[in-house]
């Protein structure tokens, strides 16, 4: 069955419940990934998409069609995880010594990463990334991820962000150059 | 030119410099230049192994499983009383309402029995015309699915539309009933085009469809749909008890 995007919203929104079970069975995995790469925890990560899809459905007569359904619900996604990473980071605020291995704790990370038999080096490959992923703002996170792994244009991550197209662009810059400091010694001797 | 900044070399690793053309000239003369780019992409090559938690093929299903309780189905142009999950309890009160009204006067001898079993006609004519816009509504989505349908889906659209052919008969009696012609013409195209679709050869798909353009039964459903919703608007003549 492969009901196209358009027709799943005018079900939805004509009140046809079957409608919508098709935007979220097709979207699902997309947001999880997204939702992934930004927080670093698979629970937040499900929570995003429980309330991505709420959001949407609540949303859905004012999906206007103009961006692309996929630009509509990362915009949401992304909205509700930069929403939930500010109120973690305030709370994290909170307690006055603040140490690397807490900020871990902002964005929380598989410590013991899945996969049964992951060479030593590749997992600590992974730590490495994660905690590089760790020293970006949210909003550097999300404009990277957004670029990066979902390849969206600077427009539409603009708007997703609601940044102006410089800032976004200076955000991927941002990620890009601290990935590549935490990363530098593990890439180029890898390479 | 000077060397190419870092920030103009991450942002033309992503085709987002606005000096693309500048920057690729002296990148052909620039080996240091060219160092940096290839450490950037050896960076960003690295970050793309972060490994992604599988969810596995049935995470969509999992999700709505979980999401659905929580919403309920409605419909943007509907009064909430209309709402489609509403509907079925809707005129099932409704005609309890008739009843208990009918019945009411019903204590009446003889000749009041006609009386009241013409009246209930009628007024489940009413109640099941409220209907009618969810009908269309259904009926329209159905055909347009048809319309953009694998040729494969056709068996799933016919056993729709056989159901929507049962209850299309029973809005058209209606609406003929209660005088209604444009709507009854409206049914009575519909229910053509339901039947074939129904009775339908795998190879007959186009045709249909093309009769269905021809006869610009989608337009009339929208025109006719958008005209009871306004007369739904107004309140319906069941609180007479
Ligand atoms: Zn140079």
């Amino acid at each position: 069955m492969s009901e196209s995007d358009g027709i799943a919203i005018e079900r939805t929104i004509a009140g046809d419940g079957e409608g919508f079970r098709v935007l979220v069975e097709r979207y699902s995995q997309l947001v999880f990934r997204l939702a992934y790469r930004m927080t670093g925890s698979e629970a937040d990560a499900e929570d995003v998409v429980q309330e991505t899809f709420l959001r949407a459905y609540r949303a859905i007569s004012t999906y206007d069609g103009r961006a692309g359904f996929t630009t509509w619900i990362y915009r949401i996604a992304t909205n509700y995880t930069l929403d939930l990473l500010d109120k973690r980071r305030r709370r994290a605020e909170q307690p006055p010594p603040q140490r690397i291995d807490q900020e871990q704790q902002e964005w929380e990370f598989p410590t013991a990463a899945p996969g049964p038999d992951r060479l030593a080096e590749g997992s600590q490959l992974h730590r490495r990334l994660h905690l590089a992923m760790a020293q970006l703002t949210p909003q550097e996170r999300s404009a990277f991820v957004l670029r990066h792994f979902e390849e969206l244009p600077i427009e539409e991550i603009s708007e997703a962000l609601s940044l102006g197209p410089s800032a976004t662009r200076h955000s991927i810059f941002r990620a890009v150059q601290k990935l590549r400091r935490s990363l530098a010694p593990f890439v180029s001797s890898e390479l | 030119m000077t060397h190419v900044t870092e920030e103009q070399l991450v942002l033309y690793f992503y085709g987002e410099a606005e000096e693309t053309a500048a920057i690729a000239e002296h990148l052909s003369s620039c080996p240091a230049c060219r160092a940096d780019l290839a450490a950037i992409q050896r960076t960003l090559n690295a970050v793309d192994g972060m490994p992604i938690p599988d969810r596995g093929p049935a995470y969509g299903a999992q999700v709505w499983q979980a999401l659905s309780p929580k919403i309920k189905p409605r419909a943007r142009f509907f009064p909430v009383w209309l709402q489609p999950r509403q509907l079925a309890a809707c005129a099932a009160m409704a005609t309890l309402l008739v009843i208990a009204y009918l019945a009411g006067r019903g204590t009446l001898p003889g000749p009041g029995k006609v009386e009241v079993a013409q009246q209930s006609v009628a007024a489940r004519d009413r109640v099941l015309l409220v209907n009618v816009s969810d009908h269309l509504e259904r009926s329209k989505l159905m055909l347009i699915e048809l319309t953009n349908g694998a040729p494969g889906t056709l068996y799933q659209d016919q056993a729709r539309a056989e159901d929507l052919l049962a209850a299309n008969r029973l809005y058209r009696l209606s609406a003929k009933r209660n005088s209604q012609p444009a709507l009854t013409d409206l049914l009575d195209e519909l229910e053509q085009t339901l039947t074939e679709v129904a009775n339908a050869q795998p190879g007959e798909l186009r045709q249909i469809q093309s009769r269905m353009a021809r006869q610009d039964l989608l337009f009339k459903i929208r025109v006719v749909d958008a005209r009871m919703r306004q007369t739904q608007r107004q309140p319906i003549d069941i609180s007479s008890n």
